[in-house]
């Protein structure tokens, strides 16, 4: 069963957030991209899959930055890497919120999001 | 200006040197077959497009309108002599001003010229061989979307700087959705995929939003309420939001479909046009950029 996830990192600086990503995928040479909507990582490998932007509101590019994905993997250790991803920027002082889900065999999820404790 | 031919007109701002601002341009003959000048605007409106674009820069986060007075005046006054439509000027500007990717008014002048004199007659983009790669290369692209998309039909075309600059480094992909099929993408998702989810009834668990069969204007009433009352509603307010104010959905995102699984099977035939996205873009949107060229099956 895999575990889909949303969040936010907090922070302007998408240097930080890339650093983080980093420590976090264990992929000290992921790239980012600069687009028209802001700055961009996507990263896909046999445990996760996630896009990464800045975020978007009505006033144009925002001061955070969006998460979402799906673990590859079972709930319990699919919960105790996205911890990990909170745990990669404590050392610069940034947040993550994080939502995650379960989902079926057919990619839906079998309840409503959850909260990352 | 006058409805006059565009090697007519390029020929007033180049001169005989064939000299524009120090860069070469490819002028038109005024009765060549190519000649863009028999859609030119009766009425160009160089202050209107000035206006525009000004407007839409003002207050934006990551960008500024940086062009002089005098400089937009030319830019206007070449595209239109290009025999650029009002929006596609606007929108040249529009692209120049991001702060992070600033062009100068030298350049973007050159990125019209380039456009109009090259890209518009020869009938594809800068990175493909010649046109006959560009159907092969549109055939495959429709049927894979067709295959592999979100299963909302719009209007497909290359954008971005592959239109613009011989050293463009990737090809963009979009597919244009009217404001209500891209309404139907966004409230499939949040309905199935993703809840969108208020926490009133915290107690009791979440309550799931009914967004139902909201059309587009409807589902930004509820944008506005996830922007205005952030507490209201849980983690996944950031992505509706983004959704819908951005207009745009990067085929790495699980609400194209599947999308992405297009691009590797065209960098097998296609490597050097690094396509890195295909999107969703909503109609009128702040990426519903011009210039484009559509991608059409033989």
């Amino acid at each position: 069963m895999n575990v889909t996830f949303t969040g936010v990192i907090n922070s302007d600086d998408f240097e930080v957030v890339l650093d983080g990503l980093r420590r976090w995928l264990g992929e000290p040479g992921l790239q980012g991209r600069e687009r028209l909507s802001g700055e961009q990582v996507t990263f896909e490998d046999a445990r996760v899959a996630l896009i990464c932007s800045r975020s978007f509101g009505s006033r144009g590019v925002g001061h955070d930055f969006l998460i979402e994905g799906t673990v590859f993997d079972d709930l319990d250790p699919a919960l105790r890497f996205l911890a990990a991803l909170r745990q990669a920027y404590v050392g610069s002082g940034v947040t993550a919120e994080l939502e995650y889900g379960e989902m079926d065999a057919d990619g839906m999820p079998t309840g409503e999001g959850l909260e990352l404790p | 200006m006058s409805n006059q031919g565009l090697g007519q007109q390029v020929q007033q701002y180049v001169g005989t040197t064939g000299q524009l601002m120090g860069l070469q341009v490819p002028v038109t003959e005024p009765d060549s077959p190519n000649n863009l000048g028999k859609n030119l605007p009766a009425n160009p409106g160089h202050q209107g497009i000035t206006v525009g674009v000004t407007a839409r820069v003002q207050g934006l986060d990551g960008f500024t309108l940086t062009h002089s007075a005098q400089e937009l005046e030319r830019l206007t006054a070449v595209g239109h002599a290009l025999g650029l439509d009002a929006r596609t000027i606007e929108d040249f500007l529009y692209i120049s001003s991001r702060d992070k990717k600033q062009i100068n008014a030298a350049l973007l002048e050159q990125q019209m010229v380039n456009h109009a004199t090259c890209i518009l007659p020869r009938g594809y983009p800068y990175l493909f061989k010649n046109a006959q790669e560009f159907a092969a290369f549109s055939d495959l692209l429709v049927d894979e979307i067709n295959a592999k998309g979100a299963g909302v039909a719009g209007t497909i075309c290359v954008q971005g700087s592959s239109l613009r600059k011989p050293t463009a480094g990737d090809i963009d992909v979009a597919i244009i959705l009217a404001p209500d099929d891209y309404a139907v993408l966004v409230r499939r998702y949040f309905t199935t995929s993703k809840k969108l989810c208020t926490k009133v009834g915290k107690k009791n668990g979440p309550v799931v939003v009914g967004l139902g069969a909201m059309n587009y204007v409807q589902l930004m009433v509820v944008c506005k309420d996830c922007e205005d009352n952030p507490e209201k509603y849980n983690t996944e307010r950031n992505n509706f939001i983004y959704y819908m104010t951005s207009g745009i959905l990067h085929s790495s995102r699980s609400v194209t479909g599947n999308l992405k699984a297009i691009i590797p099977i065209l960098e097998k035939d296609y490597k050097k046009l690094s396509i890195d996205s295909i999107s969703y873009v909503l109609e009128g949107s702040a990426f519903d950029l011009k210039p484009t060229m559509a991608v059409v099956h033989s």
